[in-house]
């Protein structure tokens, strides 16, 4: 938890850090126009997710590479959530229908990552993501490699004690992570998600990194 | 936006109006309308049933539900804080006198915690909500495949 707030505080001190050098560089980059504004945050260059080995919908072994040669949406949930976590795959699912038609050159994926590793098997995580898409993703594995990948892209999540072992429940955050084909954080998208917004803000995220990370 | 909140508002108002009159007529003080459960995906666990609750009378609270459909039935409710959903079990709902309560996605909601089986379109939820004072109502709720954005008519956003 902790570590993950200090991830979002370098996060925006990154920014913060970022936006002051593009200001005073602005007279000698003048043709430099900055990240493009959409529901959540952009990052200035891409940062790298680190290590994780994390296993697939499949039962397949998953690495950072794995994500790479494509634009990755990645949202954490898990499929003993009834509410937010089929609201937010209702939406990506939109998202997926409105890009494959505004940026049929951008390849997609989308993965749904178990913040609850114990009960979401590789079974459990198909039978649920596909329902929403057929090509949806999922992952799951060890909790601590779950946590190397949620703390890099700066998603947290805790069961609050003196709860009931079976049907305890996550609390997680909303937001929705997006990675460059180089595998490495472009975006953070911010609740609340609405696919039509997702969708432009992609399109604009594209348009200015697309060429670049292709 | 503006032209919806204000249509919904006069729509607010219009309850109220025709719920003044109900209670009048000695009507329920309670009524329940357009109760919907999400169809679940294969695999998963927990349903969820989303209800609107008019109140024509005093004030009241929402203090349990029962389904045969679950082997628990809870009344939980969804919140974001510093992007962070927590969905979290609560004991009672409040539901002033008056006011018209939205348990809706993203928000509130009755969930049906280990589904018998599961819920797909087509089926209806049986459903007894249990209040302070009303007493116990019974509601039967479609079972909603709230997939496309057409789908749920009832269906909200969460803020």
């Amino acid at each position: 938890m902790r570590g993950s707030v200090v991830t979002l505080g370098l996060v925006a001190a990154g920014l913060a850090v970022g936006a002051g050098i593009a200001a005073n560089l602005s007279w000698r980059h003048a043709a430099t126009a900055p990240p493009p504004q959409i529901g959540g945050y952009v990052l200035p260059e891409p940062r790298s997710l680190g290590a994780f080995e994390l296993v697939d919908e499949t039962g397949t072994k998953f690495a950072p590479r794995d994500f790479e040669g494509r634009w990755s949406f990645l949202y954490f949930g898990y499929t003993y959530c009834p509410d937010v976590c089929p609201l937010a795959l209702v939406e990506l699912a939109d998202v997926k229908k409105r890009l494959a038609e505004h940026a049929p050159s951008a390849r997609l994926s989308f993965f749904f990552v178990s913040v609850d590793p114990r009960r979401d098997t590789p079974e459990r995580l198909h039978e649920y993501v596909t329902y929403f898409d057929p090509e949806f993703r999922g992952l799951t594995g060890e909790p601590a490699q779950i946590a190397a990948l949620a703390n890099a892209v700066g998603a947290v999540y805790f069961v609050e004690p003196g709860q009931d072992e079976k049907t305890y429940l996550v609390s997680h955050s909303s937001n929705i992570a997006l990675l460059e084909p180089g595998g490495g954080l472009r975006a953070v998208f911010t609740s609340p998600h609405v696919a039509e917004q997702l969708a432009d803000d992609f399109a604009a995220i594209f348009a200015r990194y697309g060429a670049a990370a292709r | 936006m503006i032209a919806t909140n204000r249509r919904r508002a006069w729509l607010g108002v219009l309850l109220g109006l025709s719920a003044v009159g109900r209670a009048a007529a000695g009507e329920p003080a309670i009524q329940v309308l357009d109760a919907w459960a999400r169809a679940t995906p294969p695999g998963a666990e927990n349903g969820a049933v989303y209800l609107k609750i008019v109140n024509h009378g005093a004030a009241d609270r929402l203090i349990g539900a029962r389904s045969p459909a679950a082997h628990a039935t809870e009344l939980h409710a969804s919140a974001t804080r510093d992007g962070v959903v927590a969905m979290r079990r609560i004991d009672a709902l409040p539901i002033d006198a008056g006011a018209i309560v939205e348990l809706a996605p993203g928000g509130a909601h009755v969930m049906l915690v280990g589904l018998v089986s599961r819920l797909e379109a087509g089926r209806r939820v049986g459903l007894t909500l249990v209040f302070a004072n009303a007493g116990e109502l019974a509601v039967d709720a479609p079972v909603v495949d709230a997939r496309g954005p057409a789908a749920a008519p009832h269906e909200h956003r969460a803020p």
